[in-house]
């Protein structure tokens, strides 16, 4: 495959007389996590329901594995797996029991062990599996939404918010699993405010405001990104 | 559509882990076993009971000891009304009308004893009947077990992950539809047996399929509804106001007010106001009894003149028996003419009723289920008509016995003596006369004729409601937005 | 405390959703009230042209009758129970049960269950009446005003911000569920009470009707508060409600219906009517002495004018009539017995159900229940027992025949006048 694997093309989206993104571009590799980092209203939940064809552009286009997204928005969504800000899973079922269900409507039919070896991967402890979601903490249910990306085995992954509300160690947990996808070839992207926290996982980082992409970095090669200089580049652009 | 048959059996899997789903769909389990099984034995006692006076009503008549045939006429008799097969399932109007009537000459008495005379009065609503239980019961209960099946998903967000895993809108509304639908098609199974037991009882396989049919729309509807309200509705606490708020409206409201417009835009006045009119009418007939009466003065001069006869004496008929069969027929004129009319107006008032099917699928089914099992206003009326046709037929009968048994010099002098009033007596055998009284609902063809109309409507609102259904998600985005 | 009610009505002004419940509740009020109004001026109206045409008939029908008995058979008089101010508000009974006779001589029993019913598929429908409204509807109403109150504030997150800011949360919550049921309230029973007054109801009686329908909504109110307070959902307090609803609202009323039926059997109204027609028309084959010996039995008064010589006499008739209504005295006596003792269990029932409870209350005091058909029913037989009593003289001889006695007879009786 040649070219990026997501690109935006100058995507404009405008909702209740509002422009909420304006000639938004950004391109990101096969293999890459790249996170959208902005403030509250920046339009960093609308770019990813525009990913996933939820939400039809008004100008611009998104193109995923080169096909555009308005063409044909349910293939699009076939190849690509979304986790929403808080896990959005059927509470009153187990894990196991919501990866079968979400699975096989999206035509997937993996055998049980392939569900067990997933969770072992987003390391659920075996005794919860087969508890219901409704007494699982947000990490937990995080972790059985992550699960069911990597059974989609879905070559795009698109994050929201992934590490609201997770506490420090599920964090970890959770950067270490994206980077482990990511190594295996999975693309990456995810919005988020978390300055701090995206500097672990990212390896490149666009900055949004109010609809317009500000600036993009690519983190060196082998490093991480400098909480410090991202703090002030977010800093500065929520000045100006 | 393998997605549509997951989403199904989820909702399923979903109501067998939530406890007021499991409450409501058992309570309306129970609810529709109970009303089909005492509806069915109350009818059934009811109808045998029935039968059984009607034999004895018939034997009483058929054995009376030798006698004048006119007291025969006044003697009387009674029907009853057998209910049809189907009224176990809907026993429309035949519960508030009467089931006895006596019929004598020259007088149509109305029917007395509804089945409700003795019945303690029950607040409000009326008994638990299937027909009851399913038009008006069974919607309620599945709002409660459904009002969530597509707002529940946007509450929780999983209308995201579904999109996301490549599932169509119309999936969505399609599974949560065949959810709500079979567990309403489940909850009509004692409909169904009911329906399968009154062919049993003689009822033909065309209106008892149709009337299981017209309730299985019906709740297609229901279901249709429910979905297209959770569809539209942005948290399932507004489902559920959603839902209550049209069902009271649509299966509540709507019918009675619907009533009390017919009884106000056209009024049908009292029964005894109008015997009044009519008492004042009959006067004019003349008396029967009185074969001097100069209402009969052309009646008796062309009698003579048709046997050549100077007096009635010499007549080889009973001139007494002429007058009361003239004067019984022409009686009868009157009585038909205000009994027709209070009928007509009777029927512009339902019929102006029945026009609430426009406004509430409730209404147009509970005429379509009237009409196929045979208990609506027009059958109560075949059931006056037949009982007034069995009156006419064994006065007239008495009549001519009248004329032809019994000499005119006999009649007369009837009074004079004990010996006297025994010559004026006809011999018990003419009682055989009386035709047994049969009463069986219209043809199976005419029923459903009738419910055709109003089966149209109601399967237009169930295909307006889907339309409503998909409407709430008709695109991706719709669905996902209407938060 | 003015305060928080200023507040709290400011708040509930800009509820849509409050106040369109409250316009709906006051909508249908009406709308019930109107309708019943209507139809008790209906049932006025055929009161009134009923008594004049009874009266002209009467008049014409006894003209020229040749002796009393003809008299009595001829002549129909009026007995009737007139709608009572309140009637408007519960219909009751008085759409399935008779209110209204025209009556002779004959054998009552042959006439006391004809009754004069209106369109039977109308009737099927239900009425909207205004009991009806407030023991059925009103629970609804109220529920569908309140059972997101809780709901709301904990979605909102504002529960606690209440707490915080309000001092005590619960005590907010009170005050707007406390408003919002008194705004209902308010909306259905202020129509009531005016067109009761309007009408001419007693006041205490309109007093006692509105604290019940004021009840009935609080009970139902503080229901609903305490559901809420306890389930979080809001779409599950209001589904446990709705099932509430329909075992008071319907399973109790129904079931305790089958069962009353069932311990108080009471005897088949046709073979009540078979029997007595078969007494009367049997003695025509008797001997007239037998008629004679069972009426002067008891009416040992008329003993000495039993003497029956010629083949018809008009005395031997009325008493063959009347012994007709004897043989049956015991049924049908059984009968009303049994109407009353599950009237009486559907009575305690009530205290199960509260609805049920309201309609009881209402059709009690608008005297359109089963105790007032009772009542009525009373009253038409001891009319009937009236003119056997003034007919009998003349029809047994001892005194002679006065047509214009007869006519002066009273011709209708209203059994709504307390006696």
């Amino acid at each position: 495959m040649t070219g990026p694997f997501l690109a935006v093309d100058r995507l404009t989206v405008s909702r209740g007389g509002r422009t909420v993104l304006q000639d938004l571009s950004f391109e990101v590799q096969q293999g890459n996590v790249f996170a959208l980092l902005g403030g509250n209203g920046a339009g960093k939940s609308t770019t990813l329901l525009t990913l996933l064809g939820l939400v039809t552009p008004d100008a611009g286009e998104a193109r995923i594995d080169g096909r555009r997204v308005q063409d044909d928005p349910e293939a699009i969504r076939r190849v690509t797996a979304y986790l929403p800000e808080s896990a959005n899973l059927y509470p009153h079922l187990t894990a196991r029991e919501n990866l079968d269900y979400f699975l096989s409507l999206a035509a997937v039919s993996p055998s049980s062990e392939d569900i067990e070896k997933a969770l072992d991967e987003v390391m659920l402890a075996p005794e919860a599996r087969g508890r219901v979601l409704s007494g699982y903490s947000k990490g937990m249910r995080q972790k059985v939404a992550i699960a069911l990306a990597i059974l989609r085995r879905a070559p795009l992954l698109l994050l929201d918010e992934p590490t609201s509300g997770l506490d420090p160690v599920a964090v970890d947990e959770f950067n270490g699993l994206i980077g482990s996808l990511a190594d295996q070839g999975t693309t990456v992207m995810m919005v988020t405010h978390d300055v701090y926290g995206v500097c672990h996982v990212a390896r490149s980082i666009g900055l949004l405001r109010e609809g317009r992409l500000v600036t993009t970095f690519d983190a060196p090669e082998g490093e991480r990104f400098d909480p410090g200089m991202l703090h002030d580049a977010f800093s500065r652009g929520a000045e100006s | 559509m393998i997605a549509a048959w997951r989403i199904c059996r989820e909702e399923w899997r979903y109501w067998s882990r939530s406890r007021l789903a499991i409450a409501a769909a058992l309570l309306a389990a129970f609810v529709s076993v109970a009303a089909v099984t005492s509806t069915m034995a109350w009818v059934s006692a009811e109808a045998s009971s029935r039968q059984t006076m009607q034999t004895a009503a018939e034997e009483a008549f058929r054995s009376q000891p030798d006698r004048h045939p006119h007291r025969m006429v006044h003697y009387g008799h009674y029907v009853f009304r057998t209910p049809a097969p189907l009224a176990v399932l809907d026993p429309g109007v035949d519960r508030l009308t009467g089931s006895v009537m006596f019929l004598e000459g020259h007088r149509q008495n109305s029917a007395t004893f509804p089945p409700t005379y003795a019945s303690p009065q029950v607040a409000g609503f009326e008994r638990l009947t299937p027909a009851f239980t399913y038009q008006v019961l069974v919607p309620l209960l599945l709002i409660v077990v459904g009002f969530s099946v597509v707002a529940r998903e946007r509450e929780l967000g999983t209308d995201v992950q579904l999109t996301a895993q490549g599932v169509r809108p119309g999936h969505v509304v399609l599974g949560k539809f065949s959810a709500l639908f079979s567990l309403a098609l489940l909850l009509m199974a004692p409909l169904v047996l009911g329906s399968v037991l009154a062919t049993r009882g003689g009822e033909p396989a065309s209106t008892a399929a149709t009337l299981v049919f017209a309730y299985g729309l019906y709740l297609a509807f229901w279901s249709l509804a429910i979905v297209a309200i959770s569809a539209h509705a942005s948290r399932p606490a507004l489902a559920l106001l959603g839902g209550c708020v049209a069902w009271t409206l649509v299966a509540v409201v709507v019918p009675r007010i619907a009533a009390d417009v017919g009884a106000t835009a056209s009024p049908v006045s009292g029964r005894i106001e109008s015997d009044l009119a009519l008492l004042e009418d009959l006067r004019e007939v003349g008396d029967g009894h009185n074969v001097a009466d100069p209402a009969f003065e052309g009646l008796r001069a062309r009698v003579l003149a048709e046997y050549g006869a100077e007096r009635p004496e010499d007549l080889p008929v009973n001139m007494r028996g002429i007058v009361a069969e003239a004067s019984e027929a022409r009686l009868t004129e009157v009585l038909n003419r205000y009994a027709e009319a209070r009928m007509a107006a009777e029927l512009q008032q339902a019929e102006l009723t029945r026009r609430a099917a426009f406004l509430s699928p409730t209404a147009a089914l509970r005429t379509v289920s009237m009409r196929t099992a045979g208990t609506d206003l027009e059958n109560h009326h075949r059931f006056l008509r037949a009982a007034e046709n069995a009156r006419f037929d064994f006065v007239q009968e008495l009549n001519r016995v009248h004329i032809q048994e019994l000499s005119y010099i006999d009649d007369v002098n009837r009074n004079l003596d004990e010996a006297s009033g025994i010559r004026a007596r006809v011999s018990a055998d003419n009682w055989r006369v009386l035709q047994s009284f049969d009463f069986a609902p219209a043809a199976a063809g005419e029923r459903l004729r009738s419910a055709a109309p109003y089966l149209l409507l109601l399967l237009l609102w169930t295909v307006g409601t889907a339309w409503f259904a998909l409407a709430g998600v008709r695109n991706t985005e719709g669905w996902l937005h209407a938060r | 405390m003015r305060g928080s009610l200023r507040r709290e009505l400011w708040f509930l002004l800009r509820d849509r959703h409050a106040t369109r419940t409250v316009f709906a509740a006051l909508l249908l009020s009406v709308l019930a009230i109107g309708m019943g109004l209507r139809e008790v001026e209906m049932q006025q109206r055929e009161v009134a042209s009923l008594s004049s045409s009874t009266l002209v008939d009467l008049e014409a029908s006894l003209d020229g009758q040749p002796d009393p008995g003809s008299a009595a058979y001829y002549g129909f008089r009026l007995v009737f129970d007139p709608p009572s101010a309140l009637a408007f508000a519960a219909q009751g009974v008085r759409d399935d049960m008779p209110w209204k006779h025209r009556l002779r001589l004959l054998a009552l029993e042959g006439q006391i269950y004809e009754s004069d019913p209106g369109n039977p598929e109308l009737r099927q429908a239900g009425r909207l009446d205004y009991s009806f409204l407030i023991g059925m509807l009103a629970p609804l109403l109220v529920i569908l005003l309140l059972y997101d109150l809780v709901g709301r504030e904990r979605r909102q997150n504002r529960y606690h911000l209440l707490a915080a800011t309000g001092g005590n949360a619960e005590t907010v919550l009170y005050w707007r569920a406390g408003l919002r049921s008194a705004a209902l309230a308010l909306a259905l029973v202020c129509p009531f009470v005016g067109a009761a007054l309007w009408s001419g109801a007693p006041g205490p009686d309109v007093l006692l009707l509105a604290a019940v329908a004021v009840c009935h909504i609080s009970f139902w109110a503080a229901l609903t508060v305490g559901v809420t307070r306890r389930i979080d959902s809001a779409a599950t307090s209001a589904a446990v409600l709705l099932g509430a609803w329909v075992v008071a609202a319907l399973a109790v009323p129904v079931v305790a219906a089958a069962v009353a039926e069932r311990q108080y059997p009471v005897p088949e109204g046709g073979e009540i009517l078979l029997t007595q027609r078969e007494t009367v028309n049997r003695a025509w084959d008797l001997p007239e002495e037998h008629t004679m010996v069972a009426f002067v039995a008891s009416h040992p008064t008329w003993e000495e004018y039993a003497e029956v010589s010629e083949t018809f006499e008009w005395k031997w008739y009325y008493a063959f009539q009347q012994v007709g209504d004897e043989s049956v005295s015991e049924e049908s006596e059984a009968l009303r017995r049994g109407i009353r003792e599950r009237d009486r269990f559907m009575g305690l029932a009530s205290w199960v159900s509260p609805p049920l409870l309201v309609e009881r209350a209402f059709s009690g005091r608008a005297e359109t229940d089963i105790a007032a058909y009772q009542r009525y029913e009373a009253c038409a037989r001891d009319y009937h027992r009236y003119l056997r009593e003034a007919h009998y003289p003349m029809i047994f001889g001892a005194e002679p025949y006065d047509m214009d006695a007869l006519l002066d007879l009273e011709a209708l009786r209203d059994c709504s006048v307390a006696d």
